[in-house]
Order: structure tokens, then sequence, then C-alpha cells
């Protein structure tokens, strides 16, 4: 029997000089956030979604410095103009009417093509082209048809309302409003909800009663609320801050106050579950105060959920901001949001599609685009993922 | 578990009171008038007596108090009354809305076949679209299909009701030429009698569009979550040993693992029926679909009080009554969650 003491020895001499030569790779220092970023970089939704809501940061709020047509500026002459895509349905119109051929040749120099009368592929195109070249040229001698009417200008890319004011310079304008709505009342919901959780999860005499608070919040039917609370205070608020400021501070304020729950039962357990970590326990054995072991100890340490919360609080916002102003009961027709461009387009769909779709279109992509980051951002914070 | 649903009922009450008493207040303080709207050469001694004959003239909470028992108490003894005659009805004026002058609860009653009907074939389909998806997706995971009912899904979570409403009217009613089979009516006709083929056929094609935007909310949620539970349950070892023993695939998806991740499944559905009646506020507007929803968007743009108090407070019963439902559910499907 050899004494275990023996055998162990020249084991670990052996690794002793083995290591020797070796050099320890030590990787450079780095603040955990670059492993956040990393994880984040590697999930493809997330990075996409990023980039479309850097893209609809810039179009809404750098749009306004590149096409600088004032939304309020009315073009009578204008009114009802279509989007530029249209064109890509002339030369299907043309093939309809022999008239309408006639002009799209006579204004665009369409091919003639066999049989004539009508248009070959060749003639399609060139009644496009013609159309995207000279929209206005093209809508003059369309005028004459009442049913293929074509009214379109490279002026108003995306067409006008029915006042003639441009719907592109709307959709920045109400880009603004709606995503700065989103974005505050996502502050005010995060504000609430980490300090009712933290003060639930920290003092536990305080717990009870903030947590029943937090269910009957639950219980309430937010909607419903919501519209009433709007249909209220609107008035009042509207003349003691403007039209503008009072009903931007109604709908954030709303906003904020109905939707704090979900991220206060969320910080509450974390906050629960850290409370017993040895951590904080040694921090309040040295006699920290609980105000500076909260902002100390427990704050960076839910940050995580905190930041998804956040994340998809923006989304949760513009889409609540939006149904309101789709009811009627949320941004005026001279200060709209992306809700209220939609809204104000419903009644005009048949002519004007687009009046709905982009708006439409704007709302549900930042929507998206907020959701898939909100996804990645929570595998790139959770440490059983990252690093895998 | 009969003490527990006991229990639970008691704690509802003064829940139910508190939120009765946030809504009743919230309303007081309206500003709006409900003779704002009267003609301006109206003397204000006749409108204070329109006012007083509105209630308006008592103490807050003397009016909490009555528009409380008539809620709670003398309403359904009316209804009671009527359906069998027992007793007579209670001697007490009904409440009346301000804008119709008709019972409040009657206008209810009138409007909620609607709402029944597309909301809840709504919610039927999108549920029942959505539980196979979820046991495809979660049983094939990451295969083609998981990641397109991923996709679809977060469309369903992102796209709003108002925008997808919108998007099908477009395409179905003004896109779509009027004789073709693909051409739906936008707009919701109540005054239709379903009397033989032609009409019930007529019925379910104005139903195609508001159902199908309320289903792909529904669809979006509810088969998430039957993915993410069956995945839980897939990897467990009663699994294992269920396909050790020889079972066939079929019956160990369908019957071991489908029962068990069907618990939480069946208690999201229960929780999601109140906020289809308010998700439904959004979808009833734009097919006019003459609703319950409906009714609390005209009610609330005409400063009708009663009406609006009566709406919100029947919302926030459904959501206290499904909470408890879920809970209860959950007992009696899963035997390991006992209340004491």
């Amino acid at each position: 029997m050899t004494d275990p003491r023996e055998t162990m020895t020249p084991a670990s001499t052996d690794l002793a000089a083995a290591a020797g030569p070796m050099r320890i790779e030590l990787a450079p220092v780095r603040n955990q956030w670059w492993d956040v970023w990393d994880q984040f970089r590697r999930h493809r939704g997330a990075m996409i979604g990023a980039a479309f809501f850097i893209f609809i940061l810039l179009f809404a709020y750098v749009g306004p410095q590149v096409w600088r047509v004032d939304p309020g500026y009315l073009n009578i002459q204008a009114r009802g103009t279509s989007q530029m895509i249209a064109c890509f349905g002339v030369g299907g119109a043309a093939r309809d009417s022999v008239a309408a051929y006639e002009a799209a040749i006579a204004a665009g120099g369409a091919v003639q093509d066999n049989p004539p009368r009508r248009l070959g592929v060749g003639g399609y195109f060139g009644a496009m082209t013609g159309c995207f070249a000279d929209p206005e040229g093209f809508s003059a001698a369309f005028e004459p048809f009442k049913d293929r009417r074509i009214k379109v200008s490279w002026a108003h890319p995306l067409g006008t309302d029915q006042k003639g004011t441009d719907t592109l310079a709307w959709l920045m304008s109400g880009g603004q409003t709606s995503i700065s709505v989103g974005l505050t009342a996502m502050l005010l919901s995060i504000l609430i909800g980490t300090l009712v959780g933290v003060v639930a999860g920290y003092f536990k005499r305080l717990d009870g009663i903030l947590m029943r608070m937090t269910d009957l919040f639950l219980a309430l039917p937010l909607l419903p609320l919501l519209l009433v609370m709007v249909m209220l205070f609107r008035q009042s608020l509207s003349s003691a801050f403007g039209p503008e400021t009072g009903i931007f501070i109604l709908i954030v304020v709303a906003i904020g106050v109905t939707s704090w729950m979900p991220t206060a039962r969320i910080v509450r357990g974390d906050v629960l579950a850290l409370k017993e970590h040895e951590f904080v326990l040694a921090a309040r054995s040295i006699g920290t105060r609980p105000g500076r072991i909260i902002r100390r100890h427990i704050i960076p340490n839910v940050m995580s959920p905190i930041m998804v919360a956040a994340t998809l609080g923006i989304a949760n916002a513009i889409i609540t901001e939006s149904a309101l102003s789709f009811l009627g009961l949320g941004f005026p027709s001279d200060y709209p949001s992306w809700g209220r461009l939609l809204n104000d387009g419903v009644q005009f769909m048949q002519q004007n599609p687009e009046r709905v779709l982009w708006p439409g279109l704007a709302i549900s992509l930042t929507v998206l685009s907020v959701n898939y980051m909100g996804d990645g951002l929570r595998d790139a914070l959770d440490p059983r993922i990252r690093g895998q | 578990m009969l003490t527990y649903v006991i229990r639970r009922l008691l704690m509802a009450i003064p829940t139910l009171i508190f939120i009765s008493l946030i809504i009743f207040l919230l309303l007081d303080l309206a500003p709006g008038d409900p003779t704002s709207q009267l003609p301006l050469t109206i003397p204000d001694e006749v409108r204070q007596q329109i006012r007083e004959s509105l209630g308006l003239g008592q103490p807050v909470h003397i009016r909490y108090w009555k528009w409380l028992t008539q809620m709670v108490y003398y309403e359904p003894a009316y209804y009671l009354s009527q359906a069998t005659g027992w007793f007579d009805p209670p001697e007490v004026a009904r409440m009346l809305s301000w804008q119709t002058r008709a019972p409040v609860m009657d206008i209810i009653l009138e409007r909620l076949p609607q709402t029944l009907r597309v909301v809840g074939l709504a919610y039927v389909v999108g549920v029942l679209i959505a539980l196979p998806i979820g046991i495809i997706s979660a049983y094939r995971q990451y295969s083609v299909f998981d990641q397109a009912g991923t996709f679809v899904s977060m469309i369903g979570y992102s796209i709003p009701p108002f925008f997808s409403g919108v998007l099908m009217i477009v395409i179905f009613s003004v896109g779509m030429p009027r004789d073709s089979f693909w051409w739906f009516p936008s707009v919701y006709d109540t005054t239709l009698k379903v009397v033989d083929w032609e009409t019930f056929w007529k019925q379910v094609r104005q139903m195609v569009l508001p159902v199908m935007v309320l289903a792909l909310q529904t669809t979006a949620q509810i088969s998430r979550f039957m993915r993410a539970s069956m995945l839980d349950n897939l990897g467990q070892d009663y699994v294992r040993t269920a396909r050790a023993k020889g079972l066939t695939e079929s019956v160990v998806v369908m019957k071991h693992v489908l029962r068990n991740s069907m618990i939480p499944v069946v208690t999201v559905i229960a929780l999601g029926v109140p906020a289809i009646f308010g998700g439904a506020i959004i979808t009833e507007q734009i097919f006019k679909v003459n609703g319950i929803g409906q009714f609390l968007i005209i009610s609330i743009q005409a400063s009708d009080v009663p009406s609006v108090q009566t709406l919100t407070f029947i919302f926030a019963v459904l959501i206290v009554l499904f909470n408890l439902i879920a809970d209860v559910l959950y007992g009696i499907l899963d035997p390991r969650i006992r209340y004491d």
C-alpha cells in the first residue's frame, strides 16, 4: 500500500513542472456589458430590430432636416395626391381602357406593341417609367378619365391628405410624437414599477400593502379607464399647459400609472431573492443604511429585468397611445401621432389607402423591432445563456 | 377546495368595492355636464332641475351608495323577478342612461349577443388554431415550422388591432371586386336576422373580418404559451419513461405530454377572456359591431356617466371573476397544487 500523500506529491510537482514554462493566458479585463453586447450581437432578430429602431429614430428626428416640407403647409392644388408607388399600377390602368392607353403613350412615350391597342410588357414598363419620370405630365394626361384618374408628384412622394398637406412630413412629425410618448411613458412606468418593487421587496412591512395595491391595479379594466381618464382631464390640462403639452402630459401619465405593475412584480421577486445574499448581509453588518444598500447593491443587480421590461414597455406605450389616438381620445389632428394619422386616414381609405398603410406600418414595425430587441436583450442579459 | 373558493370569493368583495369606488370617484370628477349638450336658451333653473332629475343634487357618498346598491342588488333583483315571477320587481327606479334615457342594463343586454357572437367566436377560433401550432412548434423545436410560428406570433403581438383591422378592410373590402368570393363586408349588419341558408351565409361572411382580426391576437399569445409549456414537459423524466415503455410517439405526445402541458395553458385561456372584452372595444369600433365595447365608446364621447360606470364595473367584475376561475381551474387540473 502506498501512502496517498506519496502518490500525490509527484503528481503535484509534475503539474508544477508542466505549468512552469506555460504562461497563463488571462483574458483581458473587460466590462460585463461587453459580454452582453457580444451575446446581443449574435441574436439576428435583435440586431435587425435595433437597426430598424435606429432608422425610425433618424427618420423621425433627423428626417425633417432632410425633407424640409412643413407638415402644416397647405397646397390646395395637390390635395388628394397618391403616393408615387401608385405608378406601378399605371400600366394596368392603361391596359384596361383604350383612351387611357393612348394618353399613357402620349405622356410616357410608351412603346406600341402588336396587336395595337393593347399594351404589351414593353408598353407596360414604358408607361410606368414615364409615370416615374414625369408624374405631373402623366397625371395631367390621365385627368379626363374619371375612373382611371391618377395624381402623383415627386413633390409629395407619399401623397397628400384631403387638404393638400404632405403625408411624408406628417409621418415624420407623427413619429416624433409617438416615439417621445413611448419613451417618456416607459420611463415613468419603469420608475414607478422599480420604486414599488424595490420598496415592497426590501421593506417587509410595506410588502403586503404594496403588493395588494399592485393586484388591485391589475384587476382594473385598463383600456376603459384610460379612455375615461383622457376624456375627463383633457380639457383642464389643455387649458393649464397649452393644448400640445397638456395632452402630452396627460397621455404619458395615464399610460405610466396603468402599466407599472408587471415591472413591480418582477423587481420585487428579484429583490426578495437578492436580499438573502451574503453581500447584502455583509453590507448591513458594517452598518450601511438601507438607502445606500439599495442604491449600491440592490439596484445594479436588478438592472437586467428592468432593462428588458423597459424595452417591452416602449412597445406597450406606443401601442396604447396609438389605440387612444385611434379612438379619437388621444392627440388632436393638428398635433398628430401615428395613431391619429391612421384614424384620420380611415375615411379616405378608398381614394388614398397609403394614408392608413404608412402610419400603421410605422407603428407595427417599430413595435416589432422593439419586441425583437427586448427578446435579444433578455437572452443577452441572462448569464445562463451568455457565453455559450 | 370549497373553503378556498369561498375565501377567494369573500376576498373579491373588498377588491370590487374598492374598484367600484375608484371608478365612481374618477367619473364623479368629470367636468362634463349632462346638460351641456342642451340648447343654450334653456334657463338656468330648468337646467338645475334637469340635473336634479338625473340624481346629481345629492352628496357624493349617497350617490355612490345608491349606485352600488342599484348595481349589485336592485338590477339583478329586477331581472330575477322578470324571469321567474317569484316576487314583485323592486320599487326602485331603474338606472337610466343619460344619452338614451333607457335603462343601462337593458341596453347592455341588448348589445351583449353581438359581442359574444363575434368576440366569443374569435376567441374560440384563435385558441383552436393556437393549440396545434404550439404543439407542433414545441415538438419540432427550431424547425422551419417553429421559426415561422415564432415570427407569426411576433407579428400578432406587434400589429395592433386598429391596424390589422384597417388592413383587412383595405385588402378585402376596398381592394377586392364587389362580386368576388374574397370580398367581405367591412360593416357588421346587426339587423340581419338568420332565417335561411342565404342569411346564414351572409352572417358568416360579415363575421369573417372581425373574427380574423381578433383571432390573430389570441393565436399569437396562446400558441407561445402552448409551445413553452410543451417544451417544459417534453424534457421531463416521465416522457423518457413513457418512450422506454415502448409507447408510440403519438401516445407519448398527445396523451402524456399534452395533458400536463394543458394545465397552465387552460388558466391562461381563462385569464384572456376579460381581456378579449377590452380588446374588442377597438375591433367593434372598426367594424361597426354595435356591441358592448362600442357602447362604451359612444357613452364616453357623450359623457354618459351611468353607462360608463356600469360598463367599467362589469369589466372589473369579469377580470376578478376570471382570475378566480383560473386559480380554481389550476387547482382542479393539477393535483400537485393544493390550496389550504
